[in-house]
């Protein structure tokens, strides 16, 4: 503990270190207009299962890897050096370890709180103590979950998730929503009652289009619990990418996929969607920096040079 | 990594150009990594000290002894095992408290998570024997069904059951009973199973489409608990025997 207590108070003396300097900056205001790149982070995670503390040291593959304390020292960090974090998960928070059989979901929940997640999609599992025990837990949540493909109108679920969000960076306009499995078959009807699941290429779709179209959108990021891809004709990621419009990023879950890199498909109008899952139980954390360039004319588009920090792998 | 993200990103960049579509700002730029959480990344305190109060309650109930076993419960071989014996017997007896109608009952080896050791049972045993949130059901099957499953055993060499005795011969089975009378095609059976195989899994696709399904509202872990709990009430000890239930000569 003593340890742990030290590298608490390096981050404390680190993070008030940059609380300093941001508000320097903000007193300057032309600085921030004249730098012509925005940097946007995202951190993501998939398929949690209620991993609290690391695995433990018992000779298995996993043995060590992952916890949600080393999670929130990392993610604490990123936040210290770079200014446009986004942090988000696609689903199966809940099961897979008796934390969430004891305490229904909450210490999940409330980890995921004070990490400061951004969003969240649900997963098939977060269904298993039924759509009442998932509503009874939600309250513990201070960030949304996104899902535009179930109906949850004849569920106690109604109105308590949002089809999408829209977040503001530095001017950036991010749009951010969730596509959910099928779950007939996957999960027991009675713990997800009378939710209705829709064509998520559609949803995603109308999503897209409306974030980018209408809501103007700079960055549009689908939050996904379909699967990255399977050998039977099912719905995937990879279908997703190829079958839609709009969509830049899919942050996937639930085929627990560690990829290698993240895959770059051409979607429906010959666009990049680019796909990442980050394997399952918190063994990873994925982060994807996007540079965008305000000016328009375009000569300076491609062409920019930038210091980059910390040299990324 | 970056190579392929950075060409779709010229792409993107390039086409945005011709369309003129400038009311979005476009991407010059992407980057890659991945981060392993693992003994190098340095903990966050708060976070423990959250959850710490949580973990020591959950271990002392993880630690709590529920019963104890006569002889380790194990699961060497086929056709039958001591574990998957136990398993199948406590779920029919508990089952058939719910509902006096189910004749036999069927799991899967691959569900069956773990061994007993032999003496104390806690908690935590009994959790990673049945880790997930499975419910039990009823499914009434028609004769030609349950022939399909009686198939699946035979194919399987055996799976972990109760009120059902066969032979198995080359991968088929024969002199099945079903609590104790002959298996007769024309009838319909009651199986008690869990939702997980009633809705196809492990391969069992033919549990999908039975005559009738019932809900008992209770989940194995909690059958399991609810059987451990009545024998160590009774002062009696955890135990399962190799009946024959299952012969295989293989």
């Amino acid at each position: 503990m003593e340890e742990l207590f030290q590298i608490n108070r390096r981050d404390f003396l680190k993070k008030g270190g940059l609380a300093a300097a941001a508000w320097g900056l903000g007193s300057v205001p032309t600085f921030a207009r004249r730098d012509s790149v925005v940097r946007l982070t995202i951190l993501h995670t998939n398929d949690v299962h209620s991993r609290i503390d690391p695995f433990p040291m018992d000779g298995s593959r996993n043995q060590g890897l992952g916890g949600v304390a080393r999670r929130a020292a990392l993610v604490k960090q990123i936040r210290a050096e770079q200014p446009n974090v986004l942090l988000l998960d696609a689903g199966d928070v809940f099961q897979g370890t008796p934390y969430f059989n004891l305490y229904g979901g909450e210490l999940e929940l409330t980890i995921m709180s004070q990490m400061g997640y951004d969003a969240a999609t649900m997963g098939n599992h977060d269904f298993d103590n039924s759509i009442a025990g998932f509503a009874k837990q939600l309250p513990h949540a201070n960030f949304p979950f996104l899902v535009s493909n179930y109906d949850f109108n004849n569920t106690e679920l109604k109105g308590k998730t949002q089809p999408y969000k829209i977040f503001k960076k530095q001017g950036l306009k991010i749009g951010v929503f969730g596509v959910c499995i099928e779950l007939e078959g996957l999960v027991n009807k009675k713990n997800y009652l009378e939710t209705v699941y829709l064509d998520p290429i559609a949803k995603a779709n109308e999503m897209a289009s409306l974030l980018k179209n209408e809501q103007h959108c700079d960055f549009v990021i689908c939050l996904s619990h379909l699967g990255y891809k399977y050998k039977e004709n099912k719905v995937s990621d990879q279908i997703l990418a190829k079958s839609t419009r709009n969509i830049d990023l899919i942050i996937g879950g639930h085929t627990h996929s560690f990829m290698k890199e993240p895959e770059n498909i051409l979607n429906l109008d010959g666009k990049v969607t680019t796909i990442n899952q980050v394997g399952f139980a918190g063994i990873n954390l994925g982060r994807l920096d996007y540079f965008f360039d305000r000016e328009k004319g375009g000569q300076k588009m491609v062409s920019v040079v930038l210091p980059v920090r910390g040299m990324l792998g | 990594m970056k190579t392929p993200l950075r060409s779709g990103a010229v792409l993107f960049a390039g086409l945005c150009l011709m369309a003129s579509c400038q009311k979005h700002l476009t991407v010059s730029k992407s980057e890659y990594r991945q981060y392993g959480i693992d003994q190098q990344v340095g903990a966050d305190s708060a976070i423990i000290r959250y959850y710490q109060p949580f973990k020591d309650k959950m271990q002392a109930e993880m630690n709590r002894v529920v019963g104890q076993t006569e002889v380790a419960l194990t699961k060497p071989s086929n056709p039958e095992t001591l574990m998957g014996n136990f398993f199948a017997d406590a779920m029919l007896k508990e089952g058939l408290k719910k509902d006096p109608t189910i004749q036999f009952t069927l799991a899967t080896k691959g569900g069956l998570r773990t061994t007993f050791p032999k003496g104390n049972i806690t908690v935590s045993h009994v959790f990673e024997l049945m880790p997930f949130e499975n419910e039990m059901v009823v499914l009434k099957l028609s004769g030609p069904n349950v022939q399909q499953v009686i198939d699946f055993i035979a194919k399987k060499d055996g799976e972990p059951v109760a009120g059902i005795r066969m032979k198995i011969r080359d991968n088929k089975a024969y002199d099945v009973t079903i609590g104790g009378e002959p298996f007769d095609i024309n009838k319909t059976y009651n199986l008690l199973t869990y939702d997980y195989l009633a809705d196809g899994g492990d391969e069992l696709e033919c549990l999908r489409n039975p005559l009738e399904r019932r809900e008992i509202n209770q989940k194995v872990r909690e059958a399991l608990f609810e059987n451990i709990s009545d024998l160590t009430r009774q002062g009696k000890k955890i135990t399962a025997q190799l009946d024959g239930r299952i012969v295989s000569d293989q």
